[in-house]
């Protein structure tokens, strides 16, 4: 009987447990435009990419199993990328990440922030924020069990992805 | 502890009642009016001939394909409770999300119930603030999304739902 109970708590929690993220009110913004792209998704791309012939596709299978959820946000509206910053300010308190670099160069910027994994190379999530030269301010959040050196990867295949190969790591 | 048994197995319940809803979104909505409703039936895929049985195995995954839809314009007099229920839809759990993209007043996304090799259903939401918005439910027996994108790919131009096709396509290129 308690057996019982338990297993049906635990179908109902795996329902309500996709809480809201400090992020989603971007969502509904009207200045932003975003992408979310779930576990699923990934799922899915890792095992069409996984059928098809060639290394790449065979290691961009192995980056896109790993990752349980991307969101990119974008505006071109100076105050909404304001609040870009400043929530990920706040967030990366909260939550205690960790910079993982930080780049000024004409007039763009990019920061990217970790929560740090099983081992160096590897980061449970990732936050970028990056203001371009044109305007645009891109924040960008990735979950999952990411390996830095290859997430070069996703920004190749996956629109919108693509200022994530700013993101460089020295390999050892 | 019986009646905690009780209303949790009554949640339960109400959560799996939710695939219901779906259908019933389809049913009651298609006959009202200023929705546009189409069914189409999977035989009116258009099968090449001289396709291998392993394709002809992918394309029969595919039962049928319902799509309901209403345009701004002309409904105003139901137009906001219509997209409020729609929004209502949208935001059912029994099915998980894929991906959702949003731009400039145009909202999109996808939702899936089964397993990512063997999809029972998918569900296409497409929201626009000037011209309307639109369901889609593809309904399947265990389709396999990297099978039909394959197919595709090696196909050329099979008319199956190009549309939301071309979106997982553009994804992955």
């Amino acid at each position: 009987m308690k057996k019982l109970l338990i297993v049906f708590s635990f179908i109902l929690t795996a329902q309500v447990s996709f809480g809201q993220s400090i992020f989603d009110k971007f969502e509904d913004n009207d200045e932003v435009a975003t992408v979310v792209i779930n576990k699923k998704m990934f799922e899915m791309i890792s095992s069409i990419s996984d059928e098809v012939d060639g290394d790449d596709a065979k290691e961009f299978a192995s980056v896109a199993k790993s990752i349980t959820e991307l969101k990119i946000f974008t505006t071109e509206d100076t105050k909404v990328g304001e609040e870009f910053k400043a929530v990920m300010k706040k967030y990366i308190a909260s939550e205690k990440l960790v910079e993982l670099m930080r780049v000024k160069d004409k007039g763009q910027s990019v920061k990217v922030y970790v929560r740090e994994g099983n081992s160096e190379n590897f980061v449970k999530e990732l936050i970028m924020y990056v203001k371009d030269t044109d305007g645009q301010n891109v924040l960008m959040t990735l979950t999952g069990n990411i390996d830095l050196r290859k997430i070069g990867k996703i920004a190749d295949k996956v629109k919108g992805a693509e200022s994530l190969k700013n993101i460089k790591v020295k390999t050892k | 502890m019986k009646k905690l048994l009780i209303v949790l197995l009554a949640l339960v319940g109400l959560s799996a009642c939710k695939d219901a809803t779906v259908e019933n979104y389809f049913v009651d909505n298609a006959e009202k009016e200023g929705y546009f409703a189409l069914d189409l039936p999977a035989s009116l895929i258009q099968m090449k001939t001289g396709i291998s049985p392993e394709a002809k195995k992918t394309l029969s995954s595919i039962k049928k394909m319902n799509i309901i839809a209403m345009k701004k314009e002309g409904n105003a007099a139901h137009y906001t409770t219509a997209h409020k229920k729609f929004k209502a839809l949208q935001k059912n759990t029994t099915y998980e999300d894929l991906m959702r993209f949003k731009n400039v007043g145009t909202q999109f996304s996808v939702k899936i119930l089964g397993e990512t090799d063997a999809v029972k259903q998918i569900l296409i939401f497409a929201d626009n603030k000037d011209m309307g918005f639109g369901v889609a439910r593809i309904l399947g027996d265990e389709m396999n999304p990297g099978k039909i994108i394959q197919l595709k790919n090696e196909m050329g131009n099979i008319d199956i739902d190009g549309n939301q096709l071309s979106v997982l396509h553009n994804l992955l290129n």
